[in-house]
């Protein structure tokens, strides 16, 4: 029997010794492959400053895009203190709405639990707080790290914008030739975004613009016209030709020291819930509402717009012509409280500027293959990893899945867009930094390690 | 010495880890798994109950006693992660306990209880792949009362009933976030079912035997668990306030084994099993609720396994009258198809080697000691089938074991 404990003790000690003998996963070890990431700078717009729920704010940059690149960067030899022009914690600082009684700044949005313009109580995005006046609330919300800036994105900035002497001073606000998150951190007033970006000497960039170059147009409901030498309408997609002129000249600046890199594409901003959320027949009659209304419009001599009972297109004023929008047509976000609670739409037609007509987003489409054209010729002839974030968003806006999750452009429970309808969710730039570094450790013959997305916060609910 | 004993069971986790195939737990005699778990074509004594009711006709009365302790280790990493993590599983502690005893010379009565099926694994809140499992714990306790009969000096038949008994806890994360962190779900109920286990027993000589068994497949039912949901407030209006009930089955699948015993010499024993594992029958998991969970009263993901082999070789050198050493191996084919690997059971193809002792006290008393190391292939799959997480798993397991065999 003694013998027996004692042998069996020394059976118990060999697995006690057995037990630390972990199995291991056969896998090779990160590596910056032919890339070097040493000094990573960043360049875009609200996307890339990490711009999120209608507000630039501390989390949003904490966990932007480029801060997660830098992070996975910084296990292949990337330098882990990425700096960027942080707010100060629980500020934010949404683009200022300039009108003639004044200039506000917008807050960033929660969910909150409220009765909407109807009365009906649910969840609704709302802005956190008082909205602050224009510019004293940027004045006041001065970077709190030292630059310079490995995060330049700028929120609001077109292509050439980057290109731009002075965007930083303070002198062009009042002008609008300067942007006041970029006059937040530029290093001068007379400098340039390119110029702040180059004078770091980064040895790996990512450079992300040109969503503004046509999200302006379409976030105005297509409402500019083609510029003419009397009308610089700015609202109207950058012609595409200087845009590849834009692009290339800040990529030949950023690759003139041997600098390596990634463009990313321009997504089909129609594809985003700011566009998607309000349906264009979301009028739904009963078969006396839908007479009521076909009469009341043949009163007016309009015949040619009738109702029937079930969905109906909303009805908008078109160069100041009434018509039904049509099955492909977009209503933006901001029309929600005008249909739901105004008659807009049905009883009066919706302002044009509430609606992206087909034509309009033809113009929109054929913009924005011309600009990713450019950008994946500009890439492939500087040797440069693309992102073609365009057909990301159609995947997103198809919907997947991910580790359990579901995924797509729904407003609010899609998980990739924040509460503006516009922007990422931390989760989602963690998906923008994942789709950065497919295509950087498959170019560089790199392995960047991917994000664990699932670490990033979605919406969050009250 | 006998209650002690079973107070010691009583008080431990009688669950299995996820080591064999799918959620199956061949761990039913110490003997026997110091010979690679073989025994359907040998009178393995008592645990014939388990391997082989045909042979138990011609088992000693006799008690025995046993347990393993299972540590297990699940790595994980996620595509392109370059970054390990593990499963933290609590040690599962599978036991046996069968009892024979001789009505008349060739009828005998035998009752089991073992745990043939189990499976606890942790992977905590925070991994990626928490939205499809934090924490799963399956408990399965058969109890067979067995009879056998000895038609001819030859030839054995025996059939069990099997009583089911144990329960299931799964736990996972809810995609949904509010300031205090994730929604969460726990389910846990008790569950229940019954089969058979037959079996026959030929030893047409002193040096070669053959064995035919079929234990049933046996479908454990959730009758009533509780789910619950910790979910943001503004949302609780989609979750059942206070819970629900929940309904689940989970089907034990049937496994046929041919297995040959032959004796080469007076001290050397020699087996080998063919098991086929009717896995096919588990083709989802399935929860119905009591109430609507977040707009839908049920939750379902494909499973789809497949029937699959284990094949066992196993031997028994004598050295003296009181002291035997075993060793065995075997190759446990999974049932799990690509494309629905999960959490749950990151299963793959398995190898088990195994090594044993028994010693004899005296004429009645005697002691079997094995260890056995299972070693799964490395395995990568999407999981995009099963609503699984994609990535790479590889697992390993210790098992050592004892058991007490009193003969009468």
């Amino acid at each position: 029997m003694k013998n027996f404990i004692y042998k069996s003790g020394m059976l118990a000690l060999f697995a006690g010794t057995l037990v630390s003998c972990d199995p291991e996963i056969d896998s090779p070890n990160p590596t910056s492959g032919q890339a070097n990431f040493e000094t990573y700078v960043a360049l875009g717009n609200s996307l890339t400053a990490g711009f999120a729920d209608g507000a630039l704010y501390l989390e949003g940059q904490q966990n932007s895009y480029p801060a997660l690149l830098a992070q996975q960067f910084a296990k292949v030899g990337g330098d882990d203190n990425f700096m960027q022009p942080l707010m100060p914690a629980g500020v934010s600082l949404g683009s200022p709405i300039i009108t003639a009684t004044g200039a506000v700044v917008p807050q960033k949005r929660v969910l909150k639990i409220q009765a909407d313009c109807a009365g009906t109580v649910g969840l609704s995005p709302v802005e956190a707080g008082e909205r602050a006046p224009y510019p004293n609330a940027f004045l006041g919300a001065a970077p709190t790290q030292q630059g310079p800036y490995n995060n330049m994105g700028v929120p609001g900035a077109k292509s050439f914008h980057l290109l731009a002497p002075g965007y930083g001073s303070p002198a062009g606000l009042a002008n609008g030739t300067a942007n006041p998150f970029f006059v937040r951190f530029a290093s001068s007033p007379a400098t340039s975004v390119i110029a702040d970006a180059v004078a770091q000497n980064p040895t790996f960039f990512t450079l992300w613009i040109g969503n503004n170059d046509v999200l302006g147009y379409a976030l105005a409901g297509g409402n500019a016209e083609a510029p003419t030498a009397e009308n610089p309408s700015p609202n109207y997609p950058t012609n595409p030709t200087a845009f590849g002129q834009y692009i290339g000249a800040l990529v030949q600046q950023l690759t003139a020291n041997g600098a390596k890199g990634a463009l990313g594409n321009i997504p089909d901003v129609s594809k985003i819930p700011y566009f998607t959320t309000v349906p264009y027949n979301a009028l739904v009659l009963t078969s006396e509402e839908a007479a009521g209304l076909t009469a009341a419009y043949a009163a007016q001599g309009l015949t040619h717009i009738t109702f029937t009972e079930g969905a109906n297109g909303f009805v908008v004023l078109e160069d100041g012509v009434p018509r039904k929008l049509v099955a492909g047509e977009l209503v933006l976000l901001t029309a929600s409280d005008l249909v739901k609670c105004e008659g807009k739409g049905s009883m009066a037609p919706l302002g044009d500027e509430y609606v992206l007509s087909a034509a309009e987003l033809a113009i929109i489409k054929e913009h924005t293959d011309a600009y990713n054209a450019a950008i994946k010729q500009i890439a492939d002839g500087n040797g440069l990893a693309h992102a073609d974030f365009n057909a990301y968003l159609n995947r997103v806006s198809s919907g997947f899945m991910l580790n359990g999750v579901g995924y797509n452009s729904s407003f609010v429970t899609g998980n990739i867009f924040s509460l503006d309808g516009i922007h990422f969710t931390q989760r989602g730039a963690a998906m923008a930094a994942n789709e950065f570094i497919n295509v950087i450790n498959a170019k560089y013959n790199a392995r960047v390690p991917k994000v664990d997305e699932t670490q990033y916060s979605t919406v969050v609910f009250p | 010495m006998k209650s002690k004993i079973l107070a010691l069971l009583g008080s431990t986790l009688l669950t299995g880890t996820a080591i064999a195939g799918g959620y199956q737990v061949n761990l039913a005699s110490q003997r026997q798994i110091g010979m690679g778990h073989t025994g359907t074509g040998l009178n393995t004594g008592t645990s014939s109950i388990f391997f082989n009711p045909g042979a138990m006709a011609q088992a000693r009365n006799g008690i025995t006693i046993g347990a393993s302790a299972i540590v297990s280790k699940i790595a994980y990493e996620a595509p392109e992660s370059y970054n390990t993590v593990m499963a933290d599983n609590p040690t599962g502690t599978p036991f046996q306990v069968y009892g024979v005893y001789g009505i008349t010379d060739k009828l005998k009565a035998g009752l089991g209880v073992y745990t043939p099926f189990g499976s606890t694994v942790n992977w905590g809140t925070e991994w990626n792949g928490r939205f499809g499992l934090n924490e799963l714990s399956l408990k399965a306790i058969f109890v067979q009362p067995t009879l056998s009969y000895q038609i001819t000096e030859k030839l054995g038949i025996g059939a069990g009933f099997v009583y089911s008994f144990g329960g299931v806890n799964l736990q996972r994360s809810i995609p949904l976030e509010n300031n205090e962190g994730e929604a969460s779900a726990e389910l846990d109920g008790d569950a229940s079912g019954f089969g058979y286990n037959v079996g026959i027993f030929f030893n047409p000589t002193d040096k070669l035997s053959f064995g035919l068994s079929y234990r049933s497949q046996v479908d454990m039912e959730v009758e009533d668990g509780t789910a619950t949901f910790t979910v943001p407030a503004s949302v609780q209006s989609r979750f059942p306030a206070g819970g629900t009930s929940f309904k689940a089955e989970l089907p034990l699948p049937s496994t046929l084994t041919l297995g040959i015993g032959f004796n080469p010499t007076d001290k050397l024993t020699l087996a080998v099993d063919v098991s086929r594992v009717g896995w096919s029958a588990y083709e989802r998991l399935r929860f119905d609720y009591g109430a609507d969970v977040n707009g839908s009263n049920f939750t379902e993901n494909a499973r789809n396994y497949e029937d699959s082999y284990i094949y066992r070789i196993g031997a028994e050198y004598n050295v003296t009258e009181s002291l035997a050493l075993r060793a065995g191996a075997y190759l446990d084919e999974t049932p799990v198809q690509d494309g629905y690997l999960t959490p749950e059971t990151p299963d793959a193809d398995s190898r088990g080697l195994s090594v044993g002792l028994g010693y004899s006290i005296n004429e009645n008393i005697s002691l079997d000691a094995s260890f056995l190391y299972i070693n799964k292939k490395e395995r990568t799959d999407q999981g995009n089938l099963s609503g699984g997480v994609p990535g790479t798993f590889k697992s390993v397991a210790y098992i050592p074991g004892v058991a007490l065999n009193y003969n009468f």
